[in-house]
């Protein structure tokens, strides 16, 4: 039951995605492009969507568990450092480059649409390339932190 | 062009543990200072790259 409401709950998005016209790469290269004919679109459904987050969110704080009964997962960081900077950096410049973002993507990659399908295969290598590079340094910070060392770390 | 575009969008996102739904729509509405700064970022980086890439080169 709980994968037939996580169907639903994609295809209410995705549905919203088309509906916006958000899966279309033109208009959110129109609203990136300031200095041309700017098409606001998508700050007003952005704006709608965080109209309707706001209240959701407001109620999900206050509950345990999710409607499914699984446990709620709000993120909890709250540091601003130099991953998150650099790594939204790199999105937005990805982002104006193709005119896609993750979610339209994936909408515009079941539409079939030919430009998203490359996007879609180079965005999961994006991601994989990024999970190599994690587990490489973890491994290699690792290596280099004496065993002595680390037991004190782990002691404070 | 796709490609490399692909390849930032799905490391950035990774990296910046966050897209324009996660940051943008959801930690906005989560009021979270990570996410406002994340879509500030992605937004100023969106707008100077379609500027260089239309009106630029």
């Amino acid at each position: 039951m709980n994968a037939v409401w996580t169907f639903l709950a994609g295809l209410l998005f995705g549905l919203g995605l088309i509906v916006s016209g958000m899966t279309d790469p033109s208009k959110i290269i129109g609203f990136l492009d300031i200095a041309g004919a700017w098409d606001p679109s998508l700050a007003f459904v952005m704006g709608g969507a965080v109209l309707v987050g706001l209240v959701a969110f407001r109620f999900a704080r206050r509950r345990t568990a999710s409607f499914l009964g699984g446990a709620m997962h709000l993120p909890s960081a709250r540091q601003i450092d130099r991953p998150l900077i650099i790594g939204s950096l790199a999105f937005g410049v990805g982002w104006g480059l193709a005119g896609y973002c993750p979610g339209p993507a994936v909408v515009a990659f079941g539409a079939g649409q030919e430009q998203a399908v490359v996007f879609v295969v180079a965005m999961i290598a994006g991601m994989a390339l990024y999970e190599a590079e994690d587990r490489l340094l973890h491994a290699r910070r690792r290596r280099r932190i004496p065993r002595e060392l680390s037991d004190v770390a782990g002691d404070a | 062009m796709m490609i490399a575009a692909g390849l930032l969008v799905g490391a950035g996102t990774r990296y910046g543990s966050g897209c324009t739904s996660g940051h943008g729509v959801c930690g906005l509405s989560r009021l979270s200072p990570r996410s406002l700064v994340a879509t500030l970022m992605f937004m100023a980086a969106g707008f100077a790259t379609v500027f260089i890439v239309r009106h630029l080169v």
